[in-house]
């Protein structure tokens, strides 16, 4: 999986959870800016956390756990960890 | 500062002496208030406006996101008194509270009998890891005795850990229903005609005090000998109350918007209390053990197991030297070494 790749796939899921899609705040990243975001400032909370990991699970198989999303708290930093997991399968 | 492992860094030290008398503060990252000056922690657990946190709520979430379903959670959420509130919660404590009282006598006794048995391997090999061949096998005799069941076995160990981790992804919420379903299984197996209170006790027991009391001995025998290095056992002046806990932080949610110390947690929302930080200068120490109606129901046994230890290491009379100490990362909820290896001579 390329950074890229999973920068994406971090995106979808936080599309699929709390979508930011309309949220104008955000609407750089969607365009594939390279600006990072928290989890906090997308305002997640534990349902969101848990929801986001379901999305990742479902979407590329990887285990994700809402403690990751403390440890890795943003799109890119989660998006490396992930990129990490994948090489690591 | 990280608070998901803030409870077993070094760093927590510098953070409750810094915060030992500020008011709580919302962390945004874990979602909830903190509250980690002592007489605030003693004040706020006595509030009726908080309520139990919420252990259920991910499970039902699974089961509505996705149909998977947790019976055995379920039921150790009817059971568990931390789980419980009002009429249920204290019918949950007597019964708890009748079990422990029927079986402690019994169970002191046997573990002074195990603890003259396994330390014996302070005398027998130089190098002895205290957690393993001493501490675990302790607590875990104690318990087995106070359910009536051989049910437990080590790879349970980390159930009671899992079930209070709210950090948990689903993979692991299904791992830990099905230890719970084995636990229980077990448990019917071994005790004649069990009742589904009797079997709620059972469970309770195991998943309230197994872990949080290995955690608490463990800690607390290496923070008092890591400052006697090199001294005989039988040296080594061991308090009456363990010094540190396995449970460094309970958790409540707010049932109804307060105001408290200049902040308003509003209804819903979750605080963490540190219960770590009553264990240094002169906070409350007695309060590792909760406050309120809530309080442990395991205070009295678990004090005569930490005495029953340190007693057992104050009748050595050898040298010791820590190789090595090494705490659990498995999960975000206790404090436990995983090793504490010594060299005795
Ligand atoms: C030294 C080890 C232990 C520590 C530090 C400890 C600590 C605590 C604390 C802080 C609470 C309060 C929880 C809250 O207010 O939310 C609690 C509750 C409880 N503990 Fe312990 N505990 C220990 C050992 C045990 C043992 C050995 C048992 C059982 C044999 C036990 C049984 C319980 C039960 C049943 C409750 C629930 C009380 C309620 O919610 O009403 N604990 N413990």
């Amino acid at each position: 999986m390329t950074r890229e790749g999973a920068r994406q796939h971090v995106l979808d899921a936080i599309q699929q959870t709390v979508g930011i899609l309309y949220d104008q705040r955000f609407a750089d990243i969607l365009e594939g800016a390279e600006r990072d975001v928290t989890f906090v400032e997308l305002e997640f909370d534990s349902l969101s956390a848990m929801e986001f990991c379901l999305q990742i699970d479902d979407m590329i198989g990887i285990e994700v756990e809402p403690a990751d999303l403390i440890l890795y708290p943003s799109i890119n930093t989660l998006s490396e960890h992930l990129m990490a997991k994948s090489v690591a399968r | 500062m990280n608070l998901l492992t803030l409870h077993r860094d070094e760093a927590r030290h510098a953070f409750f002496e810094e915060r030992s008398s500020s008011a709580p503060f919302f962390d945004a990252a874990m979602g909830c208030w903190i509250v980690a000056n002592p007489r605030h922690i003693e004040q706020l657990l006595q509030e009726p406006s908080l309520g139990p946190a919420d252990y259920a709520g991910p499970y039902e979430q699974l089961t509505q996101k996705r149909g998977l379903q947790f019976p055995n959670i379920q039921f150790a959420s009817r059971h568990l008194p931390f789980c419980l509130e009002g009429a249920e919660h204290q019918q949950s404590r007597r019964r708890i509270a009748g079990h422990l009282s029927s079986r402690r006598a019994m169970v002191i006794e046997e573990m002074q009998d195990f603890v003259d048995t396994a330390i014996s391997v302070l005398d027998r090999g130089r190098k002895v890891e205290l957690m393993g061949d001493v501490i675990s096998p302790l607590v875990l005799h104690a318990f087995r005795s106070m359910a009536e069941s051989p049910f437990m076995h080590s790879g349970d160990f980390a159930a009671s850990s899992a079930f209070f981790d709210r950090m948990l992804g689903p993979k692991k919420r299904l791992q830990l229903e099905s230890k719970l379903g084995a636990i229980r299984s077990e448990l019917r197996g071994s005790v004649d005609k069990i009742s589904e209170n009797e079997e709620g006790v059972r469970l309770t027991l195991f998943l309230a005090g197994y872990e949080t009391l290995i955690g608490t001995l463990g800690e607390s025998v290496y923070s008092v000998l890591r400052q006697h290095q090199a001294a005989k056992l039988c040296d080594v002046p061991f308090p009456d109350f363990p010094p540190q806990t396995g449970v460094p932080f309970i958790e409540r949610r707010v049932a109804e918007s307060f105001e408290f110390a200049g902040v308003l947690p509003s209804a819903g929302e979750r605080l963490r209390f540190y219960l770590q930080a009553l264990t240094y200068g002169d906070a409350p120490k007695a309060g590792i053990f909760g406050f309120g109606s809530r309080t442990c129901l395991g205070k009295q046994l678990s004090l005569e197991a930490w005495r029953i230890v340190t007693g057992a290491l104050m009748r050595t009379p050898k040298r010791f030297r820590i190789l090595e100490y090494e705490v659990r990362s498995d999960n975000y909820v206790f404090t436990c070494p995983k090793a504490l290896l010594l060299e005795t001579h």
